[in-house]
């Protein structure tokens, strides 16, 4: 095909050109067509010739390659092939650590090739059931039935076992041993006495009691009743002869003494009962026999087939099956019996016999008993009293009386509440009180505002409402029942409208802001039947209605009455804060707003929309308190208050160090506290804890040592005072624990110039109130000391002998990053340090300290667990 | 200080109803249309030629809005999914689903990093064009009932809905007013100076509001607006109000007087409704796309 295909492209014939695929085959197969690529039996030279398995894959793929059967493309599921694992230590997980199987190595091939060579096979023998076959069929010879006690099954079964382990041997019977007195005794009741054996000895030991043959239950296929003996004829008492073993030969002719009994001698009629058992000439009740025949007079053409246990086709029979000779009876058919021609049913005889029977035995009539009771029957006492017996003295046992009171009238105010008749005996008697089911208010008040279920029966509705509007208000309810209506019908009704308020009491408010009740009054006519003819009061009704419905839509709130009337304006306008995402205001390049932490708070839930901004509202820069037994206008200032000043670039303390640019601090501010436990964890111990204490008993000593023993510490400390106009202006060291924002009465404002002129002063007065931070100054009005005092005249004392290291460490602290936000931190880290000269050789600025001041605080310091 | 009314050019090319017609930005040379028809055209109208069509909606396209440099645009529809679009490519950037009903309206902000939709389910959401995640940015769910425009300044989103509201979200004050008009909006027109709003509402009437104290300035009326979203919009100078309205006629009025301008009533240019009426931002030229599949290009 290739020939010629290249002679024709050679010619110049075009090979899809419809006129050479033409085909004039009539006989044989055609070629394939021309175009067809793909052609089997088309001669490739041997460098094309491709090597493929029986799969169809290439196996070959050359040297460079990866060479016969290698590589990515045949075996190694990937590129790289093998990567050599490294070796991981199963110490720790030596759960993820898997045995490789065999499989893990293998191909498809190779599982395929598995699979066909897996064979099942029961792994043990079926051993449990013995084999009955010989018991049936009666080869129980004592030398075959000697070999199988010997030879012991190769496996045993599993009750077999257990009762080896309890002592028991094969070939005895199952029971606790008995004494030779005893083993007589049952061995004569069994009818087959022990040789007399006069051994002292035998008296001396304990035997085993017999084995007992399996029963052989039989199938009962005749209508004979149980325990039924079928007459059985001449001799019935006869047959119990005891035979030897062997088969059985037929009495008959031509069977000398000498002769060997051959298969066709073996008496046919023999039921080959194992020795012992009754054997009778003659037996009326065939079916009766309890053993199945093995050999029946039909198969005497091949008695061979049938010992060997064969149908009669020569199929082999399973073993531990017999074949039936005697065809398993069909279920008779009985007939009815016949009707009399002149039989009338009537019943009454029959019931009035049995109700007489009843009423004149029972007490309770049959009829009235409940589905209930019918269901659980009677109970004893019922029972006893049916009966007539007498009534037992005790009081009856109740559950009722083992509860206390209270609990006994909970039940009951519980049982009320559910309202769930009684399940009784006696049907309960019409009730007559109005039971009014309970609602709770928060419900009903739900209710009342939500869905309307009645709306196409208004005076159902009205009475609805007015059972809401009861329960909401939990006042007596001067609802009755309507004209025609029963109290039970009443009560229904009651029950019926606690349900529906439970039912339609409006969705959570996140889910129903969602929705809008509608405002328009649906009201569905009620469909009668037949043809409808419009009447004149109908049609009045209906104007009537739709008047009606008119009037509901004009209750309006102000809103939609300010908009019908055109006054656009306040009443059509609301606002709301609404915090736009910090995303959106990036990509708007517009600064998120700040809403002050009071507003946030307060509008978040009428406007629902604060749960989309991502971020916690900025706190508010400033907040304003107005303290109304004072009357004073009091600032609080705040750390905010250094960052986010007015950017007026106004020189103040805020401004210390952080040069012309305003915004520098500001991360400062937003800086976030991190969780309680990280300070916990750091500051908290135990050691530092009662350092503390320790420090509170006697702080003139302990606060020495401190200052002493941690001089790295007290750059750190400073550095608070940079950012802080607060505790700058007043004294340089900040007891953080101790520290809060300080109020200062705006009366009191020149008073702390005078403190800062005079910090001297202020610390000698402070003394004297103890580990007070927050003092009243009596002449300046609230001042800020932030510390104890005595540890302060130390660290002043300390500080003066070394003025050039505190220089120094001024500047460490300008040095480093203020992310240090004066916060309620821990105490124990900061020591106290000497005022900084820089804050006396500043003009203190008015802003800074004309606005603050000190709180009066109470007696106890606060400490650190305080803040954690 | 008229109205174009001499008809130019007829731009036909939509299969069905035009719902949006959207002057490109710049000098406005070019417009965007999109249709009941599942497509989105491109137009030179002066020539009234149609220069590109864009098709990836499966569902009517409500709302088309041009980005600032002519070079994306956005656009929404009844297929709750936002889609953005290059223009030259005339392929989708993206596509972002995420409303529950049909958009009615979709916006961008300056400098096209946000997209805003407001849908039929009663939500505006803004959606991050810079990052890839799925979720909006933000979702305003303050309306009662579906957004059926919206207006994005440079730092405000005012959503009009058929709950009666116009809400204005200033994201500088972090502040949402909602002023009620009792009849459900339809459009929103902001004048250049943001003082005002021209809103259209359903009950025929248009209304200009003074956005600070939210009172209405003026009103306009003797047209009929009923049922369909249709929109009124001032001309260039901001001197007349212009509104197609549902019988097919282009009604101007006096913006400062609120007297309909003659002819009062005009006549009918178009067979069915105008949806949409857009003037060119600086030229005298006004389009309107109508029902009738057709937009019209107006000049005088």
């Amino acid at each position: 095909m290739a020939h010629l295909r290249k002679r024709l492209g050679n010619a110049g014939v075009d090979l899809n050109s419809p006129k050479v695929n033409e085909s004039f085959v009539l006989i044989g197969t055609p070629l394939p067509p021309l175009e067809k690529t793909k052609d089997n039996n088309e001669f490739v030279p041997l460098w094309k010739q491709e090597v493929r398995d029986e799969q169809g894959r290439r196996r070959l793929h050359g040297a460079f390659t990866g060479g016969f059967s290698a590589g990515y493309f045949n075996t190694v599921g990937s590129k790289e092939g093998w990567a050599p694992s490294t070796f991981k230590s199963s110490r720790n997980d030596r759960s993820k650590n898997k045995a490789m199987r065999p499989e893990d190595f293998m191909d498809e091939e190779d599982m395929a090739e598995m699979q066909e060579g897996r064979k099942l096979v029961d792994q043990d023998e079926a051993a449990d059931m013995p084999d009955t076959r010989g018991l049936l069929q009666g080869e129980n010879d004592s030398i075959s039935a000697a070999l199988a006690n010997m030879l012991p099954p190769i496996n045993e079964s599993v009750g077999a076992q257990l009762l080896k382990k309890m002592g028991w041997r094969p070939g005895q019977g199952i029971g606790p041993r008995l004494t030779y007195e005893q083993m007589k005794k049952r061995s004569e009741q069994d009818g087959n006495p022990l040789p007399p054996v006069e051994d002292a000895e035998a008296k001396k030991h304990t035997y085993a009691p017999r084995d007992t043959k399996p029963l052989n239950v039989s199938r009962k296929d005749d209508f004979h009743g149980l325990g039924y003996q079928s007459v059985t004829g001449l001799r019935s008492s006869g047959g119990a002869s005891a035979e030897g073993p062997g088969p059985r030969i037929s009495a008959g002719f031509g069977l000398g003494a000498l002769n060997e009994a051959d298969d066709d001698d073996v008496d046919v009629y023999d039921s080959g009962l194992p020795s012992g058992g009754r054997r009778l000439a003659f037996e009326a009740g065939d079916e009766d026999d309890d053993r199945p025949r093995k050999k029946a007079s039909t198969s005497s053409s091949n008695p061979k087939f049938q010992s060997a246990g064969f149908f009669k086709n020569g199929v082999p029979l399973l073993s531990g099956f017999v074949i039936v000779d005697i065809p398993v009876p069909e279920a008779k058919k009985f007939n009815a019996p016949e009707v009399p021609p002149n039989w009338t049913p009537d019943p009454n005889r029959a019931w009035g016999s049995t109700q007489d029977a009843s009423t004149s035995n029972t007490t309770a009539p049959a009829a009235t008993t409940s589905h209930h009771q019918w269901k659980t029957g009677i109970t004893a006492d019922e029972r006893g009293s049916i009966l007539g017996e007498e009534q037992l003295p005790a009081a009856k046992p109740s559950v009722w009386d083992y509860l206390s009171a209270k609990d006994r009238e909970r039940l009951q105010g519980f049982k009320e509440g559910q309202n769930t008749p009684k399940p009784g005996p006696v049907q309960p008697p019409p009730v007559q009180v109005i039971d009014v089911p309970r609602t709770d208010p928060a419900i009903a008040k739900a209710a009342l505002m939500g869905f309307q279920p009645f709306k196409d029966d208004p005076r159902k509705q009205t009475r609805y409402t007015a059972y809401l509007g009861s329960q909401a208000s939990s006042q007596p309810m001067q609802l009755q029942p309507s004209p025609g209506q029963s109290i039970a019908d009443f009560n229904a009704e009651l029950e019926g409208f606690a349900q529906a308020a439970r039912i339609f009491k409006p969705m959570s408010t996140a889910m129903a802001n969602r929705f809008r009740s509608s405002t328009g009054v649906e009201t569905t006519a009620q469909p009668q039947e037949g043809l409808y003819q419009p009447t004149e009061e109908a049609y009045a009704q209906h104007e009537a209605k739709t008047v009606g419905a008119e009037k509901m839509q004009l209750e309006e709130t102000p809103k939609e009455h300010a908009a019908k009337m055109g006054m656009y304006g306040t009443m059509t306008r609301e606002q709301s804060d609404w915090m736009p995402a910090k995303l959106l205001c990036k990509r708007f390049r517009v600064p998120p707003p700040k809403i002050s932490a009071s507003d946030a708070a307060g509008d978040d839930s009428n406007t629902g929309q604060h749960h989309s901004s991502p971020y916690p509202a900025p706190p508010s820069s400033s907040m304003d308190i107005d303290v109304a037994d004072e009357g004073e206008h009091i600032r609080v200032v705040t750390s905010e208050n250094a960052g986010t000043g007015d950017g007026s670039g106004k020189r103040d303390m805020a401004n210390i160090g952080l040069g012309e640019d305003d915004t520098q601090g500001r991360e400062t501010l937003t800086y976030e506290r991190p969780a309680m436990d990280i300070f916990k964890a750091i500051f908290a111990s135990d050691e530092e804890d009662s350092e503390d204490e320790a420090e509170r008993n006697d702080p003139l000593q302990q606060s020495g040592e401190h200052s002493h023993s941690q001089p790295g510490n007290i750059a750190s400390a400073t550095q608070p005072n940079l950012a802080d106009p607060v505790v700058s202006a007043h004294s340089g060291p900040v007891d953080l624990a101790n520290f809060r924002p300080t109020f200062v009465a705006r009366s009191h404002k020149p008073a702390l110039d005078k403190v800062a002129d005079k910090p001297a002063k202020a610390k000698k007065k402070s003394k004297s109130h103890g580990p007070v931070s927050f003092m009243e100054d009596d002449d300046v009005g609230l001042t800020v000391v932030p510390t104890a005092k005595k540890r302060k005249r130390d660290k002043d004392q300390d500080g003066k002998s070394s003025k050039k290291k505190r220089d120094k460490e001024m500047e460490e602290a300008n040095k480093k990053p203020i992310n240090m936000v004066v916060d309620e931190e821990d105490d124990e880290m900061w020591v106290e340090k000497a005022e900084p000269t820089i804050v006396h050789q500043l003009p203190p600025a008015p802003a800074a300290t004309n606005e603050t001041a000190s709180i009066p605080t109470g007696k106890s310091r606060p400490r650190a667990s305080d803040f954690l | 200080m008229s109205c174009p009314r001499n008809s130019l050019q007829r731009l036909q090319g939509h299969t069905g109803p035009v719902h949006v017609v959207s002057y490109s930005r710049g000098a406005a040379l070019y417009c965007l249309s999109g249709g009941q028809d599942r497509t989105i055209r491109l137009w030179n109208p002066s020539k009234g030629m149609e220069i590109k069509k864009y098709e990836a909606h499966g569902y009517e396209v409500l709302s088309v809005y041009c980005s600032q440099d002519n070079a994306k645009f956005a656009s929404g529809g009844g297929d709750r999914t936002v889609f953005f679009w290059d223009v030259t490519t005339g392929q989708t950037i993206r596509r972002i689903p995420g409303h529950s009903g049909r958009i009615n309206a979709v916006a961008l902000n300056d400098d096209a990093s946000v997209v805003i939709s407001g849908s039929f389910d009663a939500t505006v959401k803004i959606w991050d064009l810079k990052a890839q995640s799925r979720s909006p940015i933000q979702s305003l769910d303050d309306a009662r009932d579906a957004i059926q425009t919206l207006h994005v300044g440079s730092q405000e989103i005012v959503s009009g809905s058929v709950d009666g509201h116009v809400r204005t979200y200033d994201l500088r004050k972090g502040q949402m007013t909602s002023d009620y008009l009792g009849h459900p909006i339809t459009a929103i027109q902001p004048t250049k100076d943001g003082q005002t709003l021209l809103i259209t509402t359903l009950d025929g009437k248009i209304r200009l509001l003074d956005r600070k104290t939210g009172q209405c300035l003026n009103t306009f009326q003797g047209h009929k607006h009923e049922s369909y979203r249709c929109r009124a919009t001032f001309d260039s100078k901001e001197e007349i109000v212009i509104f197609g309205d549902e019988d097919g006629r282009v009604w101007t009025w006096d913006l400062v007087n609120a007297t309909a301008l003659p002819p009062a009533p005009p006549q009918r240019v178009h067979e069915k409704a105008i949806l949409w009426t857009e003037h060119h931002p600086d030229n005298k030229e006004l389009l309107t796309a109508s029902a009738d599949g057709t937009i019209v290009l107006w000049g005088s």
